[in-house]
């Protein structure tokens, strides 16, 4: 009789039917022998967030045996953070998407191969591109790993929309940067006398290196001010921890300017030589004294007049820590906050100095072309507005506004939108408007698990396989630290894929070929990186195994840039503009100036609704890991933490169960009633409320502050203002 | 001493039953809904002297669509939590005292040391995993497959060691279907593995 099995999976290779005179039949005979198993030492960058801090991987029989950091990565010289440790055994969580997934109606997905999801993704795809222009189509992600290959899809198509989802994170900062000073300057901390870090935490968004920077100028005597509404974990190791009211750091850091000008104490010299549009704001901001700032700050006016003559008086080897999430994309007033970073900083006359900040070591790498390129084609306007004349012609079009385009969804002007390595329905405002996404004709996600977007919204998921299983061009160590030589670090495949996942390349080049842009993509990873670092007196070969590699011929010069002996910054003046011209030129003030944030708590259960990392999670990221998720555990992680007095007042208890209502959301959650937050807000870690299904370890666990946030946009960099939300807090019945 | 025709009939009962934790076509589908497949198996049981009172019953199978959602709610993990047929998830990752990783000691991965035996076993019998198992090469159907591979090929000792070896989580598997409300039949067709399972286990230690 013919057996029934049709569908029988083995296949037999060449060798078959001659078994290995070394096959160990026996598991324990197996596990034994597999035990004495060499071990390979390969080099990957962590994707536990956005530092890349340099990981070396241990590969046994294959897997992941251990991981190291590496000792010359700028991020972390040799250390991991809990985070790291997580997301390396994270690879073999069972929850990753293991193939492609078509929609085959609401939550239900079926499992298709790779080719019929190029095919059907590339028939819809021109079509849309047919009917609607390419100005329709979107590509949306964290930013900005996939860019050169979206790039080259975008331009093919004729589409100028990028989109990245810096408008959650610190489109401020950098909006101000490039305008004031035209570049980026980083805290060097370890030279450090007097630091001031305001809304930001380096302990809780882990800069490995960072702390041990921090900690050592401690150890030689530096003092550590933290200003921050809650007791952060930096403030655990600060000398002093002045808590502030949410929303009103502008204020606090207009009076220490006014301080410092007011009592002669800026840096004469550097302010005469390189700013420009200095009487401009002083004649704006006169009136800003500690005493007015101490009403709206809820910091005495005696304490802001210490920190401005103690900064003073450490300059220029003092700072205000330039920030980074914390403050730059959460309130109205976040843009001038950010312009106030530099005036402070740059009245200190601490830029370009040992000690104050410095800019990153730089080296010059090659440009990877590849061989043919998309002919030009016409393109709209940018579909979110971003950098184009009208509304939001002040936000850089490089970040985007990547929350206007589930309305534009909706209105039918996206149709189809490409999602890489972003997670805008947990890390953006308001899931329930998120959710309009699906609107458009079509929606493609490539993740590495099943993440609320692509669960909720996505027509196809493409899973990309792990960052472990990957390589990736090389990427400098520069940023948020400082050190005298520049680094060129490199992610190279440490283990092979494990599911039926492709790196992005792959997944860019099977779209390609599907619509005809086949021979755009016709280059390799190796070739990029090859041309990158060609100016370098380096092979591919010694970056692999070395996986990060310093370059101490390369001079690193802290001296104010100069050309002829003129300022020469890459600003109109060449000096640092404390007044914005394109800002005023849209009808905004060119210098900062108070202004309210949007929304204030008045009655006696309102609270600004504020967020921040925790040591061991990366937003939500990492909250599928079931390794992080022990420890969140361990600590009642998933808290609601509230002022005690305030908690006192409502009758709330640490351990209660409260009920915490916006105009958009109500949820219930456990409360930590503490003396370590200012009364005015309560503040949820950012890494909880997972609502996809499929993420089983997330599921349901804890609430997230967008749950309660609307979807806004500050006008001048486009952030969301995350932190403009009031919330109702009462006692629940549990 | 197994006879040829017994091991033949052993090997392909174990085939009949991989293929319900494949993802179903619709020739598997019309097979079933018929009773084919069903009357196969039992046939296949009964000339072995099998026990197959866990399968005497008329099963409510839904339509296509809905049997694929079922099988992907149970054995993919789409929509709710899931009972993966892998037996690296239900055991300690690694042995290995060595291993610095913090998973190490837990259950619940993929690619544990089970996964490292039987990627060496099919290598070493010349056998290829396909490319959609590569993650999980000790799925429950390629678990069967190298199993009626193994009958047919393999002597009794090496078979005996197999299925001590690589069947022992089956009750903790059907633990966590019971867990999920897994389709009866998925429930059914377990039950009635393990018993397969300890009846050749049983037929072999008589030789």
């Amino acid at each position: 009789m013919q057996k029934i099995s049709r569908r029988s999976f083995l296949k037999a290779t060449a060798a078959a039917g001659a078994a290995s005179a070394s096959l160990k039949f026996s598991f324990s005979d197996f596990a034994e022998a597999a035990e004495d198993a060499p071990v390979e030492k390969r080099h990957t960058l962590c994707n536990g967030c956005s530092n890349l801090c340099g990981l070396f991987v241990h590969v046994k029989n294959g897997r992941v045996w251990k991981a190291e950091g590496n000792p010359i990565h700028l991020k972390n010289r040799g250390k991991i953070c809990a985070r790291g440790h997580g997301m390396v055994a994270d690879i073999y969580n069972p929850d990753r998407v293991t193939q492609p997934m078509k929609r085959v109606g609401e939550d239900q997905f079926e499992p298709i191969s790779w080719e019929q999801a190029f095919a059907e993704i590339g028939e819809q795809l021109t079509d849309i591109v047919d009917r609607y222009t390419g100005d329709s189509v979107v590509w949306m992600e964290h930013g900005v790993r996939g860019k050169d290959y979206a790039d080259i899809l975008l331009d093919y198509i004729g589409s100028p929309n990028y989109i990245t989802h810096y408008a959650t994170c610190f489109t401020a900062k950098t909006n101000v940067w490039a305008n004031m000073m035209g570049t980026n300057l980083y805290g060097d901390h370890e030279n450090s006398d007097y630091m001031l870090f305001v809304g930001r935490n380096f302990a809780g968004g882990i800069l490995p290196n960072g702390m041990q920077k921090v900690l050592k100028a401690k150890e030689k005597g530096a003092k550590i001010v933290v200003v921050d509404p809650r007791c952060c974990e930096l403030a655990k190791v600060a000398d002093e921890w002045i808590p502030i009211r949410p929303g009103t750091d502008l204020a606090f850091y207009l009076a220490i300017a006014h301080v410092i000008i007011e009592e002669d104490l800026k840096d004469r010299k550097f302010v005469r030589e390189y700013v420009e549009n200095f009487d401009e704001f002083w004649n704006a901001n006169r009136n800003c004294t500690p005493e007015w700032a101490e009403g709206i700050t809820d910091i005495p006016a005696d304490k802001i007049r210490e920190i401005a003559r103690d900064l003073a008086k450490h300059a220029p080897r003092s700072f205000l820590e330039p920030g980074y999430h914390g403050l730059n994309a959460h309130y109205k007033n976040s843009v001038q906050q950010a312009q106030m970073n530099i005036v402070i900083n740059a009245l200190l006359g601490n830029m370009y100095q040992r000690g104050g900040l410095l800019p990153s070591a730089s080296i010059e790498l090659g440009q990877f072309e590849p061989e043919q390129q998309p002919p030009e084609k016409e393109m709209g306007p940018r579909i979110d507005g971003a950098g184009e004349d009208g509304k939001y012609a002040t936000v850089e079009a490089a970040r985007g506004i990547p929350q206007r385009i589930p309305q534009l969804a909706e209105e039918g002007e996206v149709r189809a939108i490409f999602v890489y390595h972003y997670n805008p329905l947990r890390t953006g405002p308001n899931p329930e408007y998120q959710k309009k996404m699906k609107e458009a004709d079509l929606v493609v996600s490539i993740p590495i698990d099943w993440n609320e977007t692509s669960y909720h919204t996505a027509d196809y998921i493409l899973p990309e396989c792990y960052f472990m299983e990957r390589a990736e061009p090389p990427v400098t160590t520069a940023g948020h630290v400082t050190h005298d030589y520049p680094q060129l670090a490199m992610r190279t495949e440490v283990v092979e894929p494990m599911e039926d996942t492709k790196p992005l390349i792959d997944i860019m080049k099977g779209l390609a070929k599907e619509i005809g842009a086949e021979e755009y993509f016709d280059f390799t990873v190796e070739d990029q990186a090859r041309a990158m670092i060609e100016p370098l007196d380096i092979s591919l070969e010694q970056l692999k195994e070395a996986g990060c590699l310093e370059f101490r011929n390369q001079s690193f010069d802290p001296e104010f840039p100069l050309s002829g002996g003129e300022p020469a910054l890459d600003t109109p003046s060449g000096k640092v503009e404390f007044s914005v011209g394109i800002y005023k030129a849209n009808g905004f003030s060119g210098v900062p100036r108070w202004i309210p944030p949007k929304v204030i708590p008045r009655e006696e259960d309102e609270f600004r609704l504020i967020h921040g990392k925790q040591p061991w999670h990366s937003h939500h990221i990492t909250s599928n890991n079931p390794y992080l998720m022990e420890i969140t555990e361990m600590y009642d992680g998933t808290r609601m933490w509230i002022n005690k007095e305030r908690a006192d007042q409502l009758g709330i208890e640490t351990g209660d169960t409260v009920v915490v209502e916006s105009e958009i959301a109500t949820k219930e959650i456990e409360v930590k009633a503490t003396e370590l937050l200012h009364p005015d807000c309560v503040w949820v870690p950012s890494a909880y409320g997972g609502f996809s299904e499929k993420a089983e370890t997330a599921y349901g666990v804890g609430i997230n502050y967008n749950d309660f946030v609307s979807e806004e946009i500050e006008p001048i960099a486009g952030s969301v203002m995350g932190q403009e939300v009031i919330v109702k807090v009462r006692k629940g019945e549990k | 001493m197994v006879l040829t025709v017994q091991s033949d009939q052993l090997s392909d009962l174990f085939l009949i039953i991989a293929d319900f934790y494949k993802y179903p076509d619709q020739e598997f589908y019309d097979q079933l809904i018929s009773s084919k497949l069903l009357s196969e198996l039992k046939e296949k049981m009964q000339k072995l002297e099998l026990e197959t009172s866990s399968i005497n019953q008329d099963f409510d199978i839904p339509d296509f669509d809905q049997f694929k959602q079922e099988y992907s709610r149970c054995f993919i993990g789409l929509n709710e939590p899931s009972a993966l047929p892998v037996e690296s998830v239900y055991k300690v990752w690694t042995t290995d005292s060595q291993a610095q990783v913090n998973i190490a000691n837990e259950k619940g991965y993929l690619m544990g040391d089970s996964a490292l035996h039987i990627k060496h076993l099919m290598s070493g019998l010349g056998l290829e995993i396909p490319r959609e198992y590569q993650q999980m090469p000790d799925h429950l159907t390629i678990l069967l497959e190298l199993l009626a591979y193994i009958i047919e090929h393999r002597q009794a000792d090496e078979i005996k060691q197999f299925l001590d070896d690589h069947f022992d989580w089956l009750m903790d598997f059907k633990s966590r279907l019971v867990e999920i409300e897994a389709l009866p039949l998925f429930l059914r067709i377990t039950e009635c593995l393990m018993d397969c399972i300890e009846q050749t286990k049983t037929i072999y230690k008589k030789l």
